[in-house]
């Protein structure tokens, strides 16, 4: 069984800090790490390596990805890809990259991603890919199972629910899913001294300009208002509606 | 791939209906609103699309909310959502009404339908916008997301593509003032979805927990001290609000919480997105602890507290009590 988990690198948000007042963000330390939840993801693929599963973790970005990829072969992907793009990329872009190398790949059962990355959030990769690639895709996944050719996924919905679907299809797993587990030292070594990062260009696959062309971009950075401490609230009720206007019951 | 292709002439706004319990969505309105507030500018007309099954009749209640036209696919097997049947529904519609500009809720539904119909359409997407406009130089979207958690925002623009799709939090255009005189028209629409098989079998509720989550990487804490009142209600809300749960070092005596619960200078350093601190006074060893949250919310009995001073929003009243009634708005 072939699987594929599909890793984003993203800036450490405990090397910035935002000044709301400047409205500017400072990046006093840079420094990069897979998103939590295609951390989630890995290890979800890692849980399948007895199953005669290989697992080949993929990202797109920059040559910093090198490191992201090291520390999945050292988290148990046996190999792995970086498709080198130094453009701005949006989802619509890493979709259809993801989507031309795992055909490229070829006999793919199974295709993992997080499912809204720490950053941006957006969550758009998984469904896209699916959307791309014509298969099914599942959601908000806790746990997976596989039997043979299908899969039993648990999702949270208000409460969680086991879903099924016939294999390959695209999975995404959610953050809070991850259960914390280090990497193996002896792997974390083997990944920088014996193993390689296999290295594809985005013009690998045939792909059209209008492909590789991100349909939503960032215009330009924005800042909340300066938060005013002390502020006295009434009741639960007053509580509940600041909650919603500063948007902290929105992701219920 | 099918992109859409339009025609220079003024054209719409788009919202994708959804309901629960056999009832709009407070959302949809919402949407429904804010397009007609762009739409009045710009010389749109609003259009809904509206699937389900029997939902006919609530047609009616998206003319005053600001709705020139709803399209409804009225079938039974859009009863309950089902990401390859909706999808397919909306594909058949979209490619037949080349829509310009269409509006999602950020919802479980929306995050996933909205990205797959947006690749199959080469539509630019922004998702989870927290505020959204048309430009009408571009004729794109401009809208609002979240960075990392709450920290600040990125501006997007679809400019440069052809159709524009987001997905929209509720608040984002505020409570809609319906206008009981408007009216519009209603189409019903005809898809064929018996080639359709929805891959993705429901099989049902099942119980289940996530990992516990270490203190430290917690989106939310609920923390105690000594004042709280009743510390069960502390926990159901925690419960509630899938916070951890934590406290000041002084509710270790009062058997409310264990050693490595403990926020402060001899416990953790947490920075959650939303600390409420229920009868913690806020001594400088507690407030070390929590000061890098990005929201915090203070109940304690007296108003003298520091706690309250380093707080977003703050109550003196009884921790319990606020913490009930908390629990009984969240269930609503
Ligand atoms: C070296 C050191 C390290 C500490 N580290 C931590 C830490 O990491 N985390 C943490 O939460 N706390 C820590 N504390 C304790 C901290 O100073 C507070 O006592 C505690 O946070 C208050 O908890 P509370 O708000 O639940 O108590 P509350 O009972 O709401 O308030 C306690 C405050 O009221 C005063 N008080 C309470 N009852 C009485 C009484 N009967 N008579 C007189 N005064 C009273 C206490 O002096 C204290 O300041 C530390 C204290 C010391 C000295
Ligand atoms: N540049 C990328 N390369 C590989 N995978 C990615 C990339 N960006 C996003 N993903 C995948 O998509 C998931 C969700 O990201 P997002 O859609 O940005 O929220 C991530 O957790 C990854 O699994």
């Amino acid at each position: 069984m072939r699987i594929i988990v599909c890793i984003k690198q993203i800036l450490d948000p405990r090397g910035l800090t935002v000044n709301r007042k400047a409205e500017k963000v400072f990046v006093n330390r840079e420094e990069y790490l897979i998103d939590p939840a295609s951390k989630a993801a890995l290890e979800a693929a890692e849980s399948f390596k007895g199953a005669n599963a290989e697992v080949i973790a993929i990202s797109i970005g920059p040559a910093r990805v090198d490191e992201a990829l090291r520390e999945a072969m050292a988290r148990g992907a046996d190999r792995s890809i970086l498709i080198r793009s130094d453009e701005p990329l949006d989802a619509f872009v890493v979709a259809n990259l993801l989507a031309a190398a795992i055909d490229k790949i070829g006999d793919v059962d199974l295709v993992l991603c997080g499912d809204r990355s720490l950053d941006t959030a957006c969550g758009e990769v998984a469904p896209r890919l699916a959307e791309a690639l014509n298969l099914p895709s599942i959601l908000n996944a806790a746990k997976i199972e596989i039997k043979e050719d299908s899969l039993t996924a648990t999702v949270r919905q208000s409460g969680f629910l086991n879903v099924e679907s016939k294999l390959p299809a695209v999975v995404a797993i959610m953050a809070e899913a991850f259960t914390g587990k280090h990497a193996s030292a002896w792997r974390l070594i083997d990944a920088y001294k014996k193993w390689s990062v296999e290295t594809w260009s985005t013009s690998d696959f045939g792909l059209s300009a209008e492909d590789l062309h991100p349909l939503a971009t960032k215009k330009e950075v924005a800042f909340p208002p300066e938060r005013q401490f002390g502020t006295q609230v009434k009741n639960a009720k007053e509580l509940m509606m600041m909650l919603k206007r500063e948007r902290i019951m929105s992701n219920e | 791939m099918t992109r859409l292709t339009f025609s220079d002439a003024p054209h719409d706004i788009w919202i994708v209906a959804e309901t629960i319990d056999g009832q709009l969505t407070p959302l949809t309105k919402e949407l429904t609103y804010g397009a007609r507030m762009s739409a009045d500018m710009m010389g749109f007309y609003v259009k809904v699309a509206l699937l389900g099954s029997n939902v006919s009749e609530l047609a009616a209640e998206l003319f005053p909310v600001g709705a020139d036209r709803v399209y409804v696919i009225d079938d039974a097997r859009l009863k309950d959502f089902s990401s390859d049947m909706w999808t397919q529904a909306l594909s058949d519609l979209f490619a037949a009404q080349s829509p310009e500009f269409v509006l999602f809720g950020a919802t479980s539904i929306g995050a996933a339908i909205a990205p797959r119909l947006a690749q199959r359409f080469g539509a630019g997407l922004i998702s989870n916008c927290i505020s959204l406009k048309i430009d009408d130089f571009d004729r794109c979207f401009i809208g609002r997301r979240n960075v990392y958690g709450d920290e600040y925002y990125e501006v997007m623009s679809t400019a440069g593509s052809k159709s524009h799709f987001a997905t929209v939090l509720p608040d984002t255009f505020g409570e809609p003032y319906p206008d009981a005189s408007r009216s519009g028209e209603v189409e019903n629409i005809e898809v064929d979805l018996n080639q359709i098989v929805e891959r993705v079998k429901s099989l049902g509720s099942t119980p289940y927990e996530l990992p516990h989550k270490k203190l430290k990487q917690a989106r939310r804490i609920v923390s105690v001290g000594r004042q709280v009142g009743d510390v069960e209600v502390a926990k159901s809300l925690a419960q509630s609000l899938r916070a951890e749960f934590a406290g000041a070092r002084e509710s270790i005596d009062e058997g409310y919480i264990d050693e490595d619960r403990v926020i402060g200078i001899t416990g953790e350093r947490v920075a959650p997105e939303l600390y409420i601190a229920l009868g913690i006074r806020g001594d400088t060893q507690h407030l070390f602890g929590m000061k890098d949250a990005r929201y915090v919310v203070a109940v304690y009995p007296e108003s003298d507290a520091p706690m309250l001073k380093h707080a977003d929003a703050a109550i003196v009243d009884d921790p319990a009590k606020v913490a009930k009634e908390l629990m009984q708005l969240l269930h609503k």
